[in-house]
């Protein structure tokens, strides 16, 4: 009997013995959620070595460096100033040497700073400052964020800050049972005619989850966005992304700001598998009007190849110099092309020590393309460090073998206050 | 025949209520995580730990009406700010850095050796059909099998064993995959008094199939409250 009773009392001993319970520590505590004023600070810096080319765009044109270094420090304040009203503050201040100039430069910019208030029942919202809008549920590319202060590739480059810099606006949002109307007033770009901007988006929220936005510049057109997701099963998630514009992204040609005005189509589709190991897979496929077509792309290569022949040759180097800027310019857009193809295999979403990224972006019309490894190391609580590589890859006339770097090595470190 | 019919009584009583009382052993289960269909909020620590690593540590702070259920990291730092929202199946994960905010599938872990639903508000009498499968062998203890009345659940069976008697405390489950696999086993450590209601205090989650691999959880501040169901919605999640 004493035999069996010991027997069935083993396995809650082991249990015990095994799997000490760590929140009896004399020294663990709860983190307090402050509202009053919640403070964050993020201080980070990076240092980066690329290896420079000569390319068709750029035949010694400008100088880049081989190396590249910035520090920052990015602050966030939020402040619950009464049950129904919030403030929020978010400006970072950046020092570096950059590759583009080779010359030390400092930059303070507020990238969001609002204040917002809601009615009793938090169905009414009323937003008045700068605010980054996000209005697509992509990973790579997203047609449906038609208002954009910069150009939004926010797996480009996650040090870049100024990628969530906000508009200057006024926002009114009405929520209603799983459905929310919201409207929006902002300054226009510099770069586009007119002095404001305006949207509304419609979304229904699950099981379909869907949003319909209508935008308009003051002096242009009415531009539109559809966005789509769906989940599948447990561990597939489905996204789709359209948008017409009636405005074009590019200009034809490097001699002309002109752009046409004919109506553009850009859509995305993509799916998320989850691994039962934290792991996940992310496959998306761009569709982009916007881009140039086979013989427009060759046009463009023609226009720069005689401007740099010009330019090296000093025949009408004014002239060579505009297109070979302008063609740099048109370059750093990204997506030049209309089809394109982007993987990633990560285990980013889970706090843990290593966390590892690998992504890639296909030029299906060039057959270009470029990679990118990361490796993330979250040594304590607040501080981590990042490991990237990029690769640029393509013949002499495609788009990523045209860029200024073959590939490029950084280190990054980030500590969090 | 004196000792045959205390017997019989002792045995048919213990069959009646175990028989009659598995759907409301599973309420009594909900119970212990939540407060039934009212609103309320809890905090959660999760300590996770792995051979020969240093273990992470986060810590949410959750809201739960319904079936909805709003989630906010407040550490570790780098994370403070991330949000989730679950309704249903469906969950959307929102990156305040980015702000964007984008789909996620039940079965993609945001929390380690945690999954999603292990933090959220669990209704397993809605989501299970239960049985009880008989007493334990201790006697104290009776033993339930709830299986998943959606087949593509990431947790076909659950394998109870619950106090027999009040407050019929869950002691241990295990989970199990639609091939029968043992995904993770759970045990309930520590109970504790929230304004006169016991909750679930103190989970252990063991992972069965990596060697090493397990998790403390610690549940805390309940509290009932009156929460708007607009704050429910993917639309809020940027506004926590």
């Amino acid at each position: 009997m004493r035999f069996a009773l010991c027997l069935a009392l083993l396995p809650s001993y082991l249990v015990a013995q095994e799997f000490d319970d760590p929140f009896a520590a004399p020294d663990f505590r709860l983190e307090e959620e402050n509202k009053a004023v919640d403070f964050q600070a993020n201080l980070f810096a990076y240092w980066q070595r690329q290896e420079v080319r000569s390319t068709l765009f750029n035949p010694g044109l400008i100088d880049f460096s081989e190396r590249e270094r910035k520090y920052a420090l990015d602050v966030q304040l939020e402040s619950e100033i009464s049950s129904r009203i919030k403030g929020y503050f978010r400006a970072v201040t950046e020092h570096g040497q950059f590759s583009l100039n080779r010359r030390s430069e400092s930059q303070d910019t507020l990238l969001e700073g609002y204040i917002e208030t809601h009615s009793d029942d938090n169905s009414w919202w009323l937003t008045v400052g700068r605010k980054k809008l996000q209005w697509g549920n992509g990973f790579n590319w997203s047609p449906a964020n038609l208002m954009q202060p910069y150009f939004d590739r926010p797996s480009s480059d996650v040090d870049n800050l100024k990628q969530l810099k906000g508009w200057d606006l006024i926002e009114v949002q009405r929520q209603f049972d799983g459905t929310s109307l919201s409207f929006w007033v902002a300054k226009a770009p510099e770069s586009i005619e007119g002095d404001f901007q305006g949207a509304v988006r419609w979304s229904i929220e699950a099981p379909i989850d869907l949003s319909l936005i209508l935008h308009k510049v003051e002096e242009g057109e009415i531009n539109s966005a559809l966005t789509w997701s769906h989940l599948l099963g447990e561990v597939t998630t489905l996204r789709a992304e359209w948008s017409y514009q009636k405005q074009r992204e590019l200009p034809l040609s490097t001699l002309s700001d002109e752009v046409q005005n004919e109506g553009y189509h850009k859509a995305v589709v993509g799916m998320n598998y989850s691994f039962s190991n934290q792991w996940s897979f992310v496959a998306e496929y761009l569709h982009n009007e916007h881009g140039y077509d086979s013989q427009e792309w060759q046009s463009l290569v023609n226009e720069t190849q005689l401007a740099r022949d010009n330019y090296l040759n000093g025949v009408d180097v004014p002239m060579s110099l505009r297109s070979l800027f302008s063609a740099n310019n048109i370059l750093s857009n990204g997506q030049l092309r209309q089809r394109y193809a982007f993987l990633m295999l990560s285990n980013t979403q889970v706090d843990q020590f290593f966390q590892f990224r690998v992504s890639n972006q296909f030029n299906l019309d060039d057959d270009s393309y470029f990679w990118r490894v990361e490796l993330f190391q979250n040594w304590t609580q607040r501080f981590s460090s990042r490991i990237e590589y990029e690769a640029f890859s393509g013949c002499e006339y495609c788009e990523f073998g045209l860029t200024p770097y073959e590939d490029q090595l950084r280190f990054a470190a980030y500590y969090v206050f | 025949m004196k000792y045959v019919l205390p017997v019989l009584l002792t045995v048919m009583s213990g069959y009646i209520a175990a028989e009659m009382s598995a759907d409301e052993f599973v309420k009594h289960i909900d119970g212990f995580r939540g407060y039934q269909d009212k609103g309320f909020s809890f905090s959660v620590v999760n300590i996770s730990y792995r051979p020969d690593k240093e273990p992470r540590q986060n810590q949410l702070q959750v809201k739960v009406l319904d079936d909805k259920s709003l989630v906010k990291f407040l550490s570790p730092a780098r994370e403070k700010g991330r949000a989730m929202l679950k309704e249903g199946k469906d969950m959307w994960l929102h990156i305040p850095g980015t702000r964007r905010v984008i789909r996620v599938a039940p079965a993609q872990r945001l929390l380690g050796e945690t999954s999603n639903g292990d933090v959220v508000g669990i209704k397993l009498h809605q989501d299970y059909s239960a049985k009880v499968l008989g007493p334990a062998e201790n006697d104290k203890e009776v033993e339930l099998l709830l299986t998943a009345k959606d087949k593509k659940s990431l947790y076909y069976q659950v394998k109870f064993r619950v106090e027999k008697d009040a407050p019929y405390r869950p002691v241990k489950s295990e989970f199990y995959s639609l091939s029968g696999k043992l995904i993770k086993t759970a045990f309930y450590k520590e109970f504790k008094s929230f304004e006169g209601e016991e909750k679930l205090h103190k989970l252990l989650l063991v992972d069965p199939i990596q060697e090493g691999r397990y998790t403390w959880m610690m549940f805390d501040n309940y509290q009932e409250q009156s929460l708007n169901e607009n704050i429910f919605q993917k639309e809020s999640l940027t506004r926590l």
